[in-house]
């Protein structure tokens, strides 16, 4: 045992020398991290967290720092989120964490992209058209950031699926786009204690609210027969592009939040949007 | 006189020109009541009503309004 602790560290040095030594001052380029990442067997992930640690900056990176520091990016390439839909707000959601540097994604959505998503949902195309979502976002997201470690589940959610997909993960994202499976989703990080941060959308008025394990949550934002009456609804949602990409960027901010724990959270708060109004307002949720 | 002004947001309006923005309704009572009974009166598509929010906090239907407000409703968000 003490023979393999050793050798990790011996190896771990000479990666860090390697690092080092590849490092243009105090930065590391893109090409210079898969380099390092091929020669040596370890994650592009892994090369940017030992970089990160020893002050070099993954040039990927460079324009995150200042509103960023080193040693939140590294907490933020050592976090794990579970985007729960890959539509409207699910796809604008998933490009954002992949640029701000989070580190591993878990996708989930049972959909093909069809004509009519191509209005607003992120990774849909021409040709994509007919194509899993999960698998069409994370083959857009190599050429976003490779050092991104991504799972993809091509099914919908059920209260059995969840436990495995949300394993060791530290925030999960509500990009869904009913009432019903969003209980079900809190429910489930209700009993894995992970915080959600739920959103939805519908013309151009959009809502953000972050809900942790201990809270009332989507009760005091739907009422508890919300699933019932959301049924009755048969007029098709008008959803324009910009309602999802503007209220993702407001979710990615409140999970960022949460993992560098940071204040001003959402919670037990209902940030409301009207973009056609240019309104917004936080309103109290009732305890 | 109990004098509260309604902000009626996007589809929850009966009216096809306030659907993408908002209608205000002003209302008067000579008697305290509540958030449901003034529900009732109002012409909205009640069915889609989510929150009731009351001089800037979330209120329950059955809250018993006794002074002049203002009352935003809030539509039921569903898309994603």
């Amino acid at each position: 045992m003490n023979h393999l602790y050793s050798f990790i560290i011996d190896d771990m040095n000479t990666l860090k020398n390697i690092i080092d030594e590849e490092s243009n001052q105090f930065s590391l380029s893109i090409s210079s991290i898969k380099k390092i990442a091929q020669q040596n067997h370890f994650s592009e992930r892994k090369i940017e967290i030992i970089a990160l640690e020893e002050g070099i900056l993954p040039v990927r990176y460079q324009r995150n720092i200042n509103s960023i520091s080193l040693s939140e990016q590294i907490k933020l390439l050592k976090s794990k989120v579970a985007v729960i839909g890959c539509g409207g707000l699910g796809g604008n959601v998933i490009e954002l964490l992949a640029r701000i540097g989070i580190g591993q994604l878990n996708l989930v959505d049972g959909d093909k992209f069809v004509d009519s998503n191509i209005n607003r949902q992120r990774f849909c195309n021409e040709k994509s058209i007919g194509k899993n979502k999960v698998d069409m976002v994370t083959d857009a997201l190599k050429n976003i950031n490779s050092s991104l470690e991504v799972k993809t589940y091509y099914q919908f959610i059920d209260s059995d699926n969840l436990s495995t997909i949300l394993d060791g993960v530290n925030i999960t994202i509500d990009a869904l786009d009913n009432i019903h499976s969003r209980f079900i989703l809190e429910k489930a990080c209700q009993s894995l204690k992970i915080p959600l941060v739920h959103a939805a959308v519908e013309g151009f008025i959009g809502q953000v609210s972050t809900i942790f394990p201990e809270d009332k949550g989507l009760k005091l934002i739907y009422g508890s027969d919300a699933s019932n009456r959301q049924f009755k609804r048969k007029k098709l949602i008008s959803v324009p592009a910009i309602t999802p990409a503007l209220i993702a960027a407001f979710q990615v901010q409140e999970a960022i939040k949460i993992i560098l724990k940071k204040e001003n959270i959402l919670r037990k708060k209902l940030l409301y949007i009207n973009l056609e109004e240019c309104e917004m307002e936080i309103l109290k949720l009732d305890e | 006189m109990i004098k509260i002004q309604l902000i009626v947001h996007g589809f929850l309006s009966n009216k096809p020109e306030a659907e993408r923005s908002k209608e205000v309704i002003e209302v008067e009572y000579s008697h305290a009541l509540t958030v449901n009974q003034l529900l009732k009166d109002i012409k909205i598509k009640i069915e889609f009503l989510g929150l009731v929010i009351l001089d800037g906090k979330d209120v329950n239907r059955d809250f018993l309004i006794n002074h002049s407000c203002q009352i935003k409703l809030i539509p039921l968000l569903v898309g994603g």
